[in-house]
This record gives C-alpha cells, sequence and structure tokens, in this order.
C-alpha cells in the first residue's frame, strides 16, 4: 500500500472511475465478446459468481495498479496486499472497487 | 492438414503461463481466424504434444533456463560451460523436431534474456562469462539447429521485449507465473498472426502505387520530372528515394509492383526513365494504368490483366479521397492509411504486416521478370488470329519431375498458395506431403512451364492415389500464371496415363468447392471429363487423357530422393 506521507488527494471520484474503466478496457482486450465487462457501476467482478477467474483477476488487479499510478503518479500494491480477497466485498462490483480505492485517497485511512 | 476456410487451430506450448498469449492471438479479429489454447506448462514434454486439442499450428516459447539446466546455472552460480549449454540446447531441436512432426507446422519463438541475466551488464558480452553471450549463442545454434526442419518458423522474439523490465512484471510472475506484461504478448500476437498468415495464406502478391506526391514529390505534369523531388541533398528527397527502394526490395522477394496514376502516360514514364535518381524503373514494373480513368476501375483491370485476385492487393496512394474511393468499391483491396510526411512513407510501408512469407523460392525472386514475359506474350496474343494459331507460336514445353527434395519447398508453397486452379485446396507442408507419398500407392509430379517468351517455373502440381481399379486426382494445382495454355490438359494427360499404368481403370477426380476456385470447376466443366455429380468428374482409362498436340512434354521421372 501506498505510504501514508504521499500525498494521495487530488483523485476524484470520477478519475478512480476512470482508472477502472481503463483497466477493463484492459481486460476486455483478452476476453471473446460474448464475455467482455460493461463498464457499469453495477458490473459484477471477482468473487462468487464474478465473471472474473483467478487469471483473470491477477490481470485486472495489475492493469488497475498501471492505471492508478499514471492517473496520481502514485504507485499502489494491491497484489500483495492482505486485503486481496477475489471473495472480499471490495471486489464484487465496479462500484464497490471505486469505493475501496476511495479510502486510499487519505493518508492513513487504509485500515 | 488444413482447409482455407475453416479457422486455424495454435496449441501454445510454453514452460510459463501463456493464456494471455493465447487471448489475444485467438481476439485478434484479422484473417485468417484463429483459435488459441495453452497446453499445460512444460518444456516440449510429451503431454504437451498429446492429442487434444487438436491443432494445426504450434506456438513454442520458452524461457532459456527452462531448457538448459547450464544455462541456468550460469545465472545462478555464475559457472560457464557452453559445450553444457549447447547440448541442451541440440538436445531442445530434437524435441521441436517431433513437435514438427506432430502438428505440421511449428512457430518458434528464439530465447529471450531472463530476469536474473540483466546482472553484471559490463561483462554480459564476455565469451564464456556473459550470460548476453552465452544467450546469443543458445539462440544462433537453435536457428542452426532448426532452419532445415520442415514446417518450422524461428521468430526473432527480441522485437517483442521491453529494454527494461517493468514492475508489473515480476507482480505477473510471482502471482502468475507470467513473466511478461501484455504489451509483450502483444507484440507476439501481432508477429505470431503474421507468420500463420504467412503459412496459410502466403503474401498480398501486387503493390500498387500511385506517383505524384506518393512515388515522388511535385507533380510531374507541372513540373516535369527535372522539377521533382526524388534523393539530392533534400531531406524528402531522400525519403521517397528509400521508399522506392524498399518497394524495390520487395519486389526481389516475389512482391509485384505497379503504378496507378492519374498523368499523362509519356510524361510519367520519362520521369521513371530519365531521373538519375529514380530507383522503380518501368522495367521493374509488372504493369501500369497510367491515364485519366477512375483508379478503381483500372485496379481492376490491371490486376485482372496479371491473373490476380483483388485480394492480392495493396493500393498506396496519398491522396485520402482516392483511398476512400477505391476503399468503398474494391473493398478485398488493401488500402492502408498513409502519413502526409514523405518522411514515415518507408515506416508506413514497413509496417504492414501483409508481405510476410515463411520462404522465398527461385520463382519469387524471378516473378516480376516472369510478369513482364506474360505482358509480351498477352500482347502476342492479341496478334494471333485464333487461339490455336497463338498456341501454336507459343512454342510450349513442359517438364514433368516426381517430387523430390529439390522441388519440394516449391510443390508445398504451391500446394499452399494457389486458390483458384486448385481442385480441393488441401494444405500440407513438406513433412505432411511427403509422409502421404509414403503412406500408400500415390504420386506427385511437378511441372515447369515454359515457352518462348520466358520460363513460367515450377507452376503446376498433381497427384494420384491408387485405389483398386480406381485412381482419384488429390492435387490439381496450376498457378494462374499459365491458366489457359492447354497446359491443365497436359497435367491431366500425365496423370492418367501414370493411373492406366498402374492398371486403374478409371480416374475420378472430386471438386471440394471453396470460395475461390471457381475457375478450376470451369476447366472441369469444359475439359472433356465427364461429370457425374456436382462435385464428382471422371475419365475412362481405356485410353490416356489427351495430350495437346502444341505442347512438348518432357519427363524426369527419376525421383531424386
Amino acid at each position: 500500500m501506498h505510504s501514508p506521507t504521499q500525498p494521495v488527494t487530488t483523485h476524484t471520484h470520477a478519475q478512480l472511475r476512470d482508472v477502472v474503466f481503463a483497466a477493463i478496457d484492459e481486460l476486455n482486450g483478452q476476453r471473446p465478446p460474448d464475455q467482455q465487462l460493461d463498464k457499469a457501476l453495477e458490473t459484477p467482478l471477482a468473487g462468487q459468481d464474478g465473471p472474473l477467474d483467478s487469471l483473470a483477476f491477477v490481470n485486472f488487479i495489475v492493469a488497475l495498479e498501471q492505471q492508478f499510478e499514471r492517473t496520481f503518479g502514485i504507485a499502489v500494491s494491491l497484489l500483495d496486499d492482505d486485503r486481496l480477497d477475489p471473495t472480499a466485498g471490495q471486489f464484487s462490483s465496479v462500484g464497490a472497487l471505486i469505493a475501496f480505492l476511495d479510502t486510499l485517497r487519505t493518508p492513513g485511512s487504509d485500515d | 492438414m488444413t482447409s482455407v476456410d475453416n479457422p486455424i487451430g495454435v496449441r501454445i506450448l510454453a514452460d510459463f503461463n501463456a493464456a494471455n498469449l493465447a487471448a489475444y492471438l485467438t481476439q485478434d479479429l484479422s484473417a485468417p481466424r484463429v483459435t488459441a489454447t495453452s497446453a499445460p506448462m512444460g518444456v516440449l514434454t510429451p503431454e504437451q504434444m498429446s492429442a487434444a486439442p487438436v491443432a494445426d499450428i504450434a506456438v513454442v516459447w520458452t524461457r532459456p533456463e527452462a531448457v538448459s539446466g547450464a544455462y541456468a546455472e550460469l545465472l545462478h552460480l555464475g559457472l560457464t560451460d557452453l559445450p553444457a549449454v549447447l547440448e541442451d540446447v541440440d538436445a531442445f531441436a530434437d524435441r521441436v523436431r517431433v513437435a514438427a512432426g506432430r502438428f505440421g507446422r511449428v512457430i518458434l519463438a528464439t530465447w529471450l534474456p531472463p530476469r536474473l541475466s540483466v546482472a553484471f551488464p559490463s561483462v554480459a558480452m564476455k565469451e564464456n562469462l556473459g550470460a548476453a553471450n552465452v544467450l546469443a549463442r543458445m539462440n544462433l545454434r537453435l536457428a542452426e539447429r532448426v532452419q532445415s526442419l520442415p514446417g518450422v518458423i524461428l521468430l526473432d522474439a527480441s522485437r517483442w521485449m521491453d529494454p527494461e523490465r517493468t514492475p508489473e512484471e515480476a507482480k505477473l510472475w510471482y502471482a502468475a507465473k507470467i513473466p511478461f506484461r501484455n504489451e509483450v504478448f502483444r507484440r507476439a500476437a501481432r508477429q505470431v498472426k503474421s507468420s500463420v498468415r504467412a503459412a496459410i495464406r502466403g503474401p498480398r502478391k501486387l503493390i500498387l502505387v500511385d506517383l505524384d506526391d506518393t512515388l515522388w514529390g511535385g507533380i510531374v505534369g507541372d513540373v516535369g520530372w527535372t522539377g521533382l523531388r526524388l534523393g539530392g541533398h533534400d531531406p524528402v528527397g531522400e525519403a521517397f528515394v528509400d521508399f522506392q527502394r524498399a518497394l524495390v526490395a520487395l519486389s526481389r522477394r516475389g512482391i509485384l509492383l505497379g503504378v496507378v496514376s492519374k498523368n499523362e502516360e509519356r510524361v510519367a514514364l520519362e520521369a521513371m526513365t530519365e531521373h538519375p535518381e529514380m530507383v522503380v524503373r518501368p522495367q521493374q514494373l509488372s504493369g501500369w494504368r497510367i491515364n485519366w480513368h477512375d483508379k478503381a476501375a483500372n485496379i481492376v483491370a490491371l490486376t485482372r490483366h496479371l491473373n490476380l485476385g483483388l485480394d492480392a492487393v495493396v493500393f498506396i496512394d496519398d491522396n485520402p479521397a482516392e483511398r476512400g474511393r477505391v476503399r468503398e468499391e474494391l473493398p478485398e483491396v488493401l488500402v492502408p492509411e498513409w502519413p502526409t510526411s514523405p518522411m514515415l512513407y518507408l515506416d508506413a510501408l514497413l509496417s504492414l504486416d501483409c508481405f510476410d512469407m515463411v520462404t522465398v523460392t527461385d520463382e519469387d525472386r524471378r516473378r516480376g521478370e516472369l510478369y513482364v514475359a506474360e505482358q509480351a506474350r498477352s500482347d502476342d496474343r492479341e496478334h494471333a488470329t485464333s487461339t490455336g494459331d497463338w498456341l501454336r507460336r507459343l512454342d510450349l514445353q513442359v517438364d514433368v519431375e516426381e517430387f523430390n527434395d529439390r522441388n519440394a519447398p516449391r510443390v508445398v508453397q504451391l500446394l499452399n498458395k494457389t486458390n483458384q486452379m486448385n481442385l480441393t485446396t488441401r494444405r500440407v507442408d513438406a513433412g505432411q506431403l511427403d509422409a502421404w507419398l509414403r503412406g500408400g500407392p500415390r504420386k506427385l509430379w511437378s511441372f515447369r512451364v515454359a515457352d518462348r517468351f520466358g520460363d513460367a517455373g515450377l507452376t503446376g502440381v498433381a497427384s494420384i492415389e491408387m485405389n483398386g481399379s480406381q485412381a482419384a486426382l488429390i492435387d490439381f494445382v496450376l498457378s494462374c500464371r499459365v491458366f489457359g495454355r492447354q497446359v491443365e490438359h497436359a497435367m491431366l494427360h500425365v496423370a492418367s496415363e501414370a493411373a492406366r499404368d498402374a492398371g486403374a481403370h478409371e480416374l475420378v477426380a472430386m471438386f471440394q468447392p471453396t470460395s475461390k476456385n471457381a475457375p478450376c470447376l470451369r476447366f472441369l466443366e469444359a475439359s472433356g471429363l465427364r461429370r457425374e455429380t456436382a462435385q464428382r468428374f471422371s475419365w475412362n482409362l481405356s485410353a490416356a487423357f489427351p495430350c495437346p498436340p502444341d505442347i512438348q512434354l518432357r519427363r524426369e521421372m527419376e525421383s531424386a530422393r
């Protein structure tokens, strides 16, 4: 996770949404037409009945990290974070993921 | 063996998680479509080469430290045992040969530097010490060992690599055993797809270029050839010369050149002949249409004249309106977007991945010259009083030869590239063809055609399979360059005579329709063979099919295998 001393407070909810949507675009490049993920807040991701298998989940998270760094200039490391559990609520949908990423905005708000 | 209209099955054999490469290959919508799957991870293990799922092509991509224990020791311990490394490479090449036998075609990636090899860059290229030096030797050894293996294409994977490793590659490796980021897999997929296209369909065969501001700078009708920007101490002129050089380089690999331009023909040809820095001269063109007519109509006329399909054509023009017009009128023609700066023309040409080819034969190198001869032949035909008169004047010679090591590359190329005069459109590589011939009472001949205008080269293939009193015509393939000179009849004569000598009473030809081989059907319908059903034609072998009297048939029946 990012250092609590890093300035991460300038991003907005819309920017976070764009980060997630860009990661979805990256993932869709590998998926057949009938398995494309919609860029919508209610789109399910991982977890029970989620469309992402373990490989797609890893690809998605890596793409998400890249997009986050590209947008905010801050390196985040979700892949080795203790809370990286595909079945956890923060990955249940695009909207939930944006809300989770939003918690990274404020230094010290990680836990 | 594959049919021309079916999707291509690609099986990826890697010692790492290559699912992302499979995904990019499968999602690539360009023709021919492929369906790619990953085998279980390993270095060409028996499990990887097991039967299911059926695949037409294997893609083999391994990490050097997984192939060679001696190379891994160099990385981890700094110990260099070059002979042991090369032994490992040889053993791997032997497994590639097995894979080629199993799949028919193998696309093999060269080895890329592992993450550990970037340590100690100052000694990386030192002999017997540096990891980069040893890896270069491994790749060269691999190239030497596989270059003569039929059906094996070795790709230079260094073009796919990023100069620096990225953080996501480390994460992907630890999380999912994926050693490269997606951009690397995307580049790999593009090149693999290009090789699949080259192996299955062959390259586009004809580049048609505009002249003003495409082949040279300026409007020749306005400024005259002395006023053109071409060569000299001029960055733009230099760029035009480089673009022309690249066109000529393609022509030396068998891609034909032609001109379609709105200009006065005399003025344009004078420029091409007289300008001292011109690289593309009229004699290097297979044809041209330089007039004030519609370019789409000119493209159709020139392509028809050269006996090619529109799907063989690439049209290059600086004018977006002309590009749009041709795109709309002739969707089969590839009309690339073209940069506005002439300094980018060379890169635009090189970025087209439609000229890739898996081999270059003598016929390829001579193709431009062959089409010039065809132009003279065609002119002669216009002066003949009848088709019979023209055929008599041609002094046609057809040399027949059984399948052998010398003609194998061109025979295989013809079988895999020819679409129009092709009875069954079966696609095979040299190994498959050899195995097929050895696997039963079968014969295959190549036909080399020459006349007083020139040698068209090896342009025909026919094969038969004996089945009791019946002989089946399996391959009947003739290059469009020699259509209509009764070589087709001579080929039927040779096949029927051999079938008759082998005791058959009937020769049967089963036409397998594709979207492109209607010319073959038209020939069969007019040939004199008996049509039994929509697709079945036969010849009673109480006598061989007659050989056209104006063809001199010469046989070299001794197999050189």
